[in-house]
């Protein structure tokens, strides 16, 4: 049994998702003015405050990636008073790190309650991609890499030239072949886990041959080598939301504790961004974070019942199967064809669809990876794992590896 | 020689805010600054000219919008061109770019004389010999090479009375030019082999699907159209004397659209060209060919009536043979009544055997089989419209064999292709032979 590394017991609960809207999506018409982010914000908020008797929080965190170009909105910390009134004339904090934003905003907020500066803070994480076209987004969120370094020789649409190059090289070392089965499986999973949860992007998605879509050969001509379309999250608005607190906090909210997960377990590790990655068949970053959060557990990986793995890309969930010790280098193509990752595999991944299928609105994701975890390990998921083990594992990464936060939940139940 | 990069530096188009003018003009607008990306030297320049000023407004407006959507499209292109520019790193940097240096580029006016240093010219003017004569008059002193879009009138004759003998091509392209691939080629007997190089290439370069086509009125698309639609006409008097011109009307465009699978009837797309646009045409090929048989009463008569058509600015269709609604024929123009009365909703023709659409066959990839499989049934049935229908296929045919023989087409393929890319047919008349015998 894991005994938390901090100085006191710190929970999460109240976790909430908005729908993540996007391409996919039966309702999604572009042509038609789009719900505004004030929306999405004020959303997550009710749902997370619905969930409390105690609506008074004492701090409030807010993250997004890159608000400033899409809806050209910075001081986002003035949003969190609106989002939740108790929070007006508090301490209020934006957070970025690319991607891997949710994973440091909550990080933040375990802080503040580790500090005794808090006993409740809100945390919500979201984005708002569609307010421009793909082709001109891509430049915003090619800033989650070191821009001025590699921007301009980068592909069009920039991080799935990132990844697509990964890829090449993981093909090149173990081959391609049951590679391109594997993530095309990764493909199939995310969608049917989509099928099973309404709040996600692909949760419309009725395509016949999912597995045969993901085969589609990689077209270097119109999009790129080793990868195709379906290997790749798509573009999304979407906000989520959750309450990190103390034992007195949990106490406050009138929240029965076998409705909230304890965080027994952070890793974090962040890279330097302007060095091209140490091995690009490697995620060293987030082993290094994943590794740390199961020290400070005191946990082995195979003590972990279920996992939210940060999957932009079909190729990055593969590879993160190695970097958490769950299959060994070159080994991650076979784990999952033996169905490792399926609700009654071994390791239960992603099943609420990942960022492949429920959507990546990036700033969003991290806090809506642990939102999931703690539907799981309450026993609240629309796509319940059979929770053999009372431990959830996560990992939130930010640009190409090198943002990385990393929790351990323990189920209260 | 100049190679075809080079000619391609300075492009005029003649007419350039006509209905077809500006889909020429944007085609080679694209081309040019696409060359321009692949070369780095894009001081290109494109005069489109046109004497309607306004015309010319809304030209440049919808060069942009598509413009800007071929560059979002093409962005890896983009990226390649500009790769040796420090300064343009985003994608948005270089679409930005790339639309300001090449609207640099483009002059628009009102005067033939802006085209006086073009090398290549694309004459886009209105369907009459002494018009486009003046043109090439205006400007056959430079040494340009012209290419003219007309759709019927002989190229020789063009060449002599516009004294630009051996410097003239005919360029036909199909509507909308940008995105319909057919171009008819017509080689007049005294061409520069130079030119006849130089369409050669451009068309290869503009990714279109070239038919030759001699250098007789009316070409292969006009040659089978008029024909045909004067059987139609024809077809309708003689049903007339069981009914009425109206009926009879909708019984031949009904046959033409419905039995024969096609997109539209006869007499819809002969609102969809304009009365007053075929009616011309006959005209041409009637003097050029010459053919004196080539003179359509009715056509004469609906002109009389200011039975026009047409589409609008927006695309929509006008009113013309039919009453439109949504671009749907919903009543029809009685000549002797002088107005529209409603749509008949039994015709007597029966109905089509199998159920099947233009629309629906259109993206089967079965398509071939179920055609055959469906004139096979229809050629059984008793019916009057599948009686009708296996005559108007057989005339069909026998019009498409005779281009050939007069040697307008090359082959029956040819005639195949220009009916199935210029005019949305899903069979040839060779196709249709096997079946009719």
């Amino acid at each position: 049994m894991a005994n938390s590394p901090f100085r006191k017991k710190v929970f999460a609960a109240a976790g909430y998702s908005t729908v993540f809207m996007g391409p996919g999506r039966k309702e999604f018409d572009p042509s038609k003015p789009m719900r505004g982010y004030e929306s999405y914000l004020q959303e997550t908020a009710k749902g997370t405050l619905a969930q409390t008797a105690h609506p008074e929080c004492d701090e409030g965190i807010l993250g997004s990636f890159m608000s400033a170009r899409f809806i050209k909105q910075a001081n986002l910390p003035g949003f969190l008073p609106m989002m939740i009134p108790a929070l007006e004339g508090k301490a209020c904090t934006g957070v970025e790190g690319a991607c891997g934003t949710g994973g440091r905003a909550i990080a933040m907020a375990i802080r503040s309650v580790l500090s005794d500066l808090a006993d409740t803070v809100f945390v919500a994480g979201f984005e708002m991609q569609n307010t421009v076209k793909s082709v001109y987004g891509a430049d915003i969120l090619a800033g989650a890499s070191y821009y001025s370094g590699e921007r301009k020789a980068g592909h069009a649409f920039f991080f799935p030239g990132i990844f697509a190059e990964r890829a090449g090289a993981y093909f090149a070392r173990y081959g391609e072949k049951e590679t391109r089965e594997a993530l095309a499986t990764w493909y199939q999973q995310a969608i049917l886990n989509a099928r099973l949860n309404p709040k996600a992007q692909e949760y419309h998605n009725l395509a016949k041959d999912l597995l045969g879509l993901g085969l589609t050969p990689p077209d270097k001509d119109s999009f790129l080598p080793y990868l195709n379309l379906f290997d790749c999250s798509k573009i999304s608005d979407g906000a989520a939301s959750l309450l990190i607190l103390s034992e007195e906090g949990l106490k406050r909210s009138g929240i029965p504790k076998n409705q909230a997960v304890e965080i027994v377990g952070i890793g974090e590790a962040v890279s330097d961004i302007t060095k091209p990655p140490e091995d690009p068949i490697q995620l060293t970053t987030t082993a290094l974070a994943v590794r740390k959060a199961l020290e400070s557990a005191r946990l082995s990986i195979d003590k972990i019942g279920v996992f939210e793995v940060h999957d932009c890309f079909s190729i990055t969930g593969l590879m993160a199967l190695e970097a958490l010790g769950l299959a060994k280098p070159g080994g991650a193509s076979r784990f999952i064809l033996e169905g490792q990752t399926l609700k009654e595999g071994y390791a239960p991944t992603n099943l609420s669809g990942g960022l492949i299928g429920f959507g990546h609105p990036t700033g969003a994701s991290g806090v809506r990876q642990l939102v999931d975890l703690l539907h799981q390990l309450t026993g609240k998921a629309a796509n319940q794992a059979p929770l053999q083990k009372p431990y959830g594992l996560m990992f939130s990464m930010g640009g190409n590896d090198k943002t990385v936060t990393a929790f351990v939940a323990y189920s209260q139940r | 020689m100049n190679s075809l990069d080079e000619d391609l530096k300075q492009v005029a188009v003649i007419g350039a805010a006509g209905k077809m003018g500006v889909g020429i003009t944007l085609l080679l607008l694209t081309a040019m600054a696409e060359l321009g990306l692949q070369t780095g030297a894009d001081d290109f320049s494109l005069k489109a000219i046109d004497p309607n000023e306004q015309g010319l407004k809304d030209l440049k407006s919808y060069l942009r919008k598509q413009l800007t959507r071929w560059a979002e499209k093409n962005i890896n292109k983009l990226r390649r061109g500009f790769a040796k520019k420090p300064h343009l790193v985003s994608n948005e940097e270089m679409i930005e770019a790339f639309l300001g240096s090449t609207f640099e580029n483009i002059d628009f006016g009102t005067s033939l004389e802006e085209a006086k240093n073009s090398t290549l010219i694309f004459e886009a003017a209105i369907e009459d010999v002494e018009k486009k004569a003046a043109i090439y008059k205006a400007l056959g002193t430079s040494k340009a090479f012209f290419f003219t879009n007309t759709s019927s009138i002989p190229l020789e004759l063009l060449s002599e009375r516009g004294d630009v003998k051996g410097r003239l091509i005919g360029f036909h392209f199909y509507n909308p030019p940008a995105v319909q691939k057919l171009v008819e080629l017509i080689v007049p007997a005294s061409i520069n082999p130079e030119l006849s190089e130089k369409a050669g290439q451009l068309v290869k370069r503009l990714n279109k699907l070239p038919v030759y086509s001699a250098d007789v009125a009316g070409f292969i698309g006009n040659g089978y159209f008029i024909r045909e639609l004067k059987f139609a006409c024809d077809l309708v008097r003689t049903l007339a004397k069981e009914s009425s011109l109206e009926i009879a009307i909708q019984q031949v465009n009904t046959i033409t659209k419905d039995f024969l699978l096609r997109p539209m009837g006869i007499f819809q797309l002969l609102d969809y060209v304009g009365v007053d646009v075929a009616k011309n045409i006959f005209t041409i090929m009637r003097e050029y060919l010459p053919d004196p048989s080539l003179k359509e009463p009715l056509i004469e008569d609906w002109g009389s009536h200011q039975v026009i058509g047409g589409q609008r600015a927006d695309g929509s269709q006008k009113d013309g043979i039919f009453n439109y609604s949504s671009s749907i024929p919903i009543a029809v123009f009685s000549i002797s009544k002088k107005g529209y009365i409603p749509l008949n909703q039994d015709l007597s023709l029966g109905m089509p055997p199998l159920g099947y659409s233009w629309k629906a066959l259109q993206k089967d990839p079965q398509r071939q089989e179920k055609i055959k499989a469906y004139f096979a049934v229809l050629a059984q049935e008793k019916s009057l419209g599948s009686k009708l229908t296996l005559s108007y296929l057989e005339k069909g045919a026998a019009i498409a064999k005779q281009l050939v023989a007069d040697g307008i087409a090359q082959s029956l393929d040819d005639v195949s292709v220009v009916l199935k890319n210029g005019f949305f047919h899903l069979y040839g008349p060779h196709e249709v032979e096997a079946i009719c015998g």
